[in-house]
């Protein structure tokens, strides 16, 4: 007995301490090996270091250091979100649509209103859906003959039955000059059944696994909880109107854009949740700014929403918009300033697996568990290149705050855009259009204080959960472009 | 520094038990010489335990320490005024719990009636310092017993210090009496058999608080956000959920604690007293209170209860007044809020009832199952109590439990695998079912297939130590939320 307790003894204390001495082991003898299984987790950050010096938080300093830098981290924490994610994805997959078929038999769930009035004028619809149920219409169809007269040699390049997730429709190019023309449309099915409201740390799991982003309010945003009153509005329209007044003494175009977020646009994968308010806050902010002053502001919502009906504009599986919801984007700003401007519609584009997938990492979710996504390359003026640059561009994997280039773009023109993680995928097509660029993080317009004051275009940008952060930087861009010679 | 934490782990404990080994083997020249060495060594590890939540705590801890040590000494020394000493060494600590504890409230309480806002004093908030409600209670358990002379006064400071301090029960009881360690102070036997019990209560304790608590900590905490953030928006099935998976919750997260104290004791050499004896078996609230934070009620009953006088009074209402106090009392030790202090009377009402007639008619029930669904359902609306940031939050809630509309947060918004997987552990590991466990262990030891089923037991204890090392590794993932940019 005591020989067996020994034993047992040991086995727990190597239990402790094995880890460790294996890790310095490692350290030691076989670096390579210890590098491998050391491998970054996509964590969007620096590890914690060690403190440098004494302070009252060392102890805590020190706690996260080990925390972050523990033996086989990396190793333990993929393994548990593989284990997480498959077996919770199991779990919504087949057991939970069981409990939902016995305690919630219709496909309809209703229930009586909720929701309180907050006092605003016409708060709009109460209730409980899945969201705004945004309505896409069928394009009309595209005629035979082209305008020079010939007739189109219709080829057909590619074809999506209907789905949950996809539109049905097929898309024609003409062999002759290109052309492209969508036909067949099916809406896709839309799932109005109980689909509860549940999270993964930063991740809302939405149906058929699409993803949405908790923080930030996002939900309040969502259910319209968010309205603002008259006061509230002339306010930020005060702040707005005081740029425009700096903008125009010194022969800046301005433009203010605020990008819907993700949860509106793709409302029919979000789950059931209670609405307070079937009232868009920024729809009805713009509305407001449109209706009492002159100032050009953007929410192009209408048209993300419509350019699904061609492809998708937002990642299944991160918050951003992707390449084809960015270039929606552009063209409505280009449309604002008067450039030409390219219907979604008749791009040509490339798929790629490309993608980015911030939601997966910030759920805690497994990589594995979400995969099959894509996006497209648009190939929007590819004769144009980049001459030079300065910053990081890569729109998934790294960027910088401020990222300035020079381009072949005909118009000489300094293009500034304030804002923040959206404005990077916008790069890739301003940048064919204007000859000097300077894309800046909101937080780091100090940094640029000479490119806005040199801007010929300056682009205020924010997605619309960060619209307080934007309201609260326009003074500062007042500020630096007032104290312009 | 917790107990369910890596640094814990991997790092501090092995080094104590690996610490408190090598001083077994090193050759000193009699038995007391080592176990003052073990002392020395587990003293300092118990300070730099408490020390890594804050140098500054350690200080008052020390203090204390200082104070009712000196206090033992003078009473002994100085018997003519060792009245006064007591009362002194009582209001000296009892005072630094009551402005630790109390200050924020009290300061609160003033403002609001003095119709002032929060923070209208100008009066800087007090932290409270971890475990002192527990540290202080031993103190005084020894300074109280020293004064009635049901103790030897202890000469030792480092002794002392050590008894005050031991790092397992510092933080989070059980609250350990002077005179149940004292000879284990100097003449604690450790062998392997007591190590093995040791590893086994720690694997299984830290199970419960990681494994189950934690789980069900998902489901009740969301539950309260959603009641404090969004309102009165689930109906009786999510509040009946919400209840049954605190009282979980606090069992399993409390207890599991008392059970890596104890089982960490027993590794070092000590024997403390049970903590928890399955006390949602209970059959009356007397009974529950008798199982529940066992080292609590004692002390209670030791230190307050029998000094007022018991129930040895002349009449009924004597004692009912004495129970009152004692529960308020337990009440107010639990923390700093109205909702303690009510819940605590809330049981001191339903004992004197119990003890005025209600009692009786427990014990006379032969439908001894209606027994534990009364105790069961007092104790369920009174974790309520606990739990709610206030009392209007509680009554809100327990009124949730009376709704029987579908309401659009359904208990599926709370319930994942691992919520239910650690739901149905829980259930199983409570009371009648551990009974049942209990009496197949017997059987399986009588039938000689004892040697197996231990091995098998150990084999499970290591199973769960790994797991509970992956769920907590992997709670120091912590991705950069890019999209706050």
């Amino acid at each position: 007995m005591k020989r067996k307790d020994e034993i047992k003894i040991y086995i727990f204390v190597a239990m402790l301490v094995i880890p460790t001495l294996v890790w310095l082991l490692l350290g030691v003898f076989a670096k390579d090996t210890k590098a491998q299984l050391d491998f970054k987790l996509e964590e969007n950050r620096n590890l914690a270091s060690w403190p440098e010096g004494i302070s009252s938080d060392i102890t805590s300093e020190i706690e996260a250091y080990y925390n972050d830098h523990a033996p086989f981290r990396s190793m333990m924490i993929s393994v548990e979100q593989s284990l997480n994610s498959a077996t919770e994805k199991y779990y919504r997959d087949h057991i939970r649509s069981h409990i939902i078929e016995v305690l919630f038999p219709d496909s309809d769930y209703t229930a009586s209103a909720q929701g309180e009035s907050d006092g605003l004028p016409d708060p709009g619809k109460a209730g409980i859906d899945t969201g705004y149920g945004n309505e896409v219409t069928i394009p009309e169809g595209k005629s035979d003959i082209a305008e020079d007269g010939h007739t189109h040699d219709w080829v057909l390049v590619d074809r999506t039955e209907v789905s949950y997730l996809t539109n049905g429709r097929s898309k024609y190019k003409c062999s002759i000059c290109g052309e492209i023309k969508w036909e067949d449309f099916e809406p896709k099915y839309i799932d109005r059944s109980y689909y509860p409201l549940t999270t993964s740390e930063y991740a809302i799991l939405g149906r058929f696994d699409w993803l949405f982003y908790k923080g930030d309010r996002s939900l309040d945003y969502y259910s319209g909880k968010l309205l603002l009153s008259d006061d509230e509005m002339q306010d930020r329209l005060d702040k707005m109107q005081a740029l425009q007044d700096a903008c125009d003494k010194k022969g800046i175009r301005l433009v203010y854009m605020i990008l819907p977020n993700k949860e509106l646009v793709y409302s029919e994968y979000m789950p059931t949740m209670p609405i307070a308010s079937t009232v868009r806050r920024e729809e009805r902010l713009v509305k407001y700014i449109k209706e009492h002053s002159d100032l050009d502001i953007i929410y192009p919502f209408e048209e993300l929403v419509n350019a699904k009906r061609y492809y998708d504009t937002y990642y299944p599986y991160d918050t951003h918009w992707n390449n084809i919801g960015s270039f929606v984007g552009t063209m409505a700003l280009y449309e604002v300033l008067g450039l030409d401007t390219v219907d979604v519609s008749e791009i040509d584009t490339l798929q790629t697996n490309y993608t980015a997938k911030g939601l997966v990492l910030s759920g805690g979710l497994s990589l594995n568990d979400y995969t099959g996504d894509y996006d497209q390359i648009v190939g929007y003026k590819p004769e144009i290149h980049v001459i030079r640059e300065e910053g990081l561009r890569d729109q998934i994997f790294g960027y910088d705050p401020v990222y300035t280039c020079d381009t072949e773009a005909e118009r000489d023109m300094n293009f500034v855009l304030v804002g923040d993680s959206f404005r990077v995928w916008m790069l890739q097509y301003v940048e064919k259009d204007f000859s000097h660029l300077c894309f800046v993080q909101r937080e780091n317009a100090d940094q640029v204080k000479d490119e806005i004051q040199d801007a010929d275009i300056l682009v205020v940008s924010a997605v619309e959960r960060f619209d307080e952060d934007m309201f609260a930087n326009i003074p500062l861009l007042t500020k630096y472009i007032s104290e312009a010679d | 520094m917790l107990f369910s934490s890596l640094i814990f782990l991997w790092v501090f404990l092995p080094i104590v038990l690996i610490g408190n080994a090598i001083l077994s083997y090193i050759p000193f020249s009699d038995k007391e010489k080592r176990m003052m060495a073990k002392n020395v060594f587990l003293l300092c590890a118990s300070l730099i335990f408490y020390a890594w939540g804050g140098v500054s705590y350690l200080f008052l801890l020390l203090s204390v320490v200082l104070i009712d040590y000196a206090s033992g000494l003078l009473m002994e020394k100085v018997k003519d005024h060792k009245k006064m000493i007591f009362i002194l060494t009582i209001a000296i600590n009892i005072g630094l719990l009551i402005y630790f504890k109390y200050f924020n409230l009290m300061v609160s309480v003033a403002e609001a009636l003095a119709g002032r806002e929060p923070g209208g004093f100008g009066l800087k908030s007090v932290i409270l310092p971890i475990g002192i409600s527990f540290y202080i209670f031993q103190a005084l358990s020894y300074v109280i017993d020293a004064y009635r002379g049901k103790t030897e006064v202890q000469h030792n400071i480092l002794l002392f210090a050590l008894y005050v301090s031991l790092f397992p029960q510092l933080v989070a009881g059980p609250i350990v009496i002077y005179e149940d360690i004292r000879k284990q102070l100097l003449f604690r036997e450790e062998s392997k058999e007591k190590f093995v019990y040791g590893i086994r209560r720690f694997c299984y304790g830290l199970a419960k608080k990681v494994i189950i608590a934690n789980a069900m900590a998902e489901a009740a905490d969301g539950i309260w956000t959603v009641l404090c953030e969004e309102g009165e928006v689930f109906g009786a099935g999510v509040a009946l959920w919400g209840m049954i998976t605190y009282t979980l919750q606090i069992y399993y997260d409390f207890s599991g604690y008392s059970d890596m104290a104890i089982g960490m004791g027993s590794m070092l050499g000590f024997s403390f007293k049970e903590n928890f004896d399955h006390p949602y078996i209970s059959g009356s609230v007397r009974e529950f209170w008798r199982r529940w934070h066992i080292s609590l009620s004692s002390w209670f009953r030791d230190y307050v209860y029998i000094p007022l006088g018991g129930s040895r009074g002349k009449s009924d209402l004597f004692t009912y007044r004495n129970l009152l106090i004692v529960f308020f009392l337990t009440g107010v030790w639990h923390g700093a809020n109205f909702t303690f202090f009510s819940w605590g009377l809330y049981y001191g009402v339903l004992i004197v009832i119990e003890r005025a007639f209600l009692g009786e008619i427990l014990d006379k029930n032969k439908f001894k199952v209606l027994n534990h669904i009364y105790t069961m359902a007092i104790v369920m609306v009174g974790w309520v109590l606990f739990r709610a940031p206030s009392i209007g939050d509680a009554l809100i809630y327990l009124k949730r439990l009376t709704i029987f509309e579908i309401y659009p947060y359904t208990i599926l918004n709370f319930l994942s695998l691992r919520i239910i997987i650690a739901f149905i552990a829980g259930i199983i590991c409570m009371g009648p079912f551990e009974g049942i466990a209990v009496r197949i262990g017997r059987k399986i030891k009588e039938t000689g297939l004892a040697d197996i089923s231990e091995s098998v037991d150990f084999v499970f204890q290591m199973v769960l130590l790994a797991c509970c090392v992956l769920l907590i590794i992997s709670s120091s993932y912590n991705p950069f939320i890019y999209f706050q940019f």
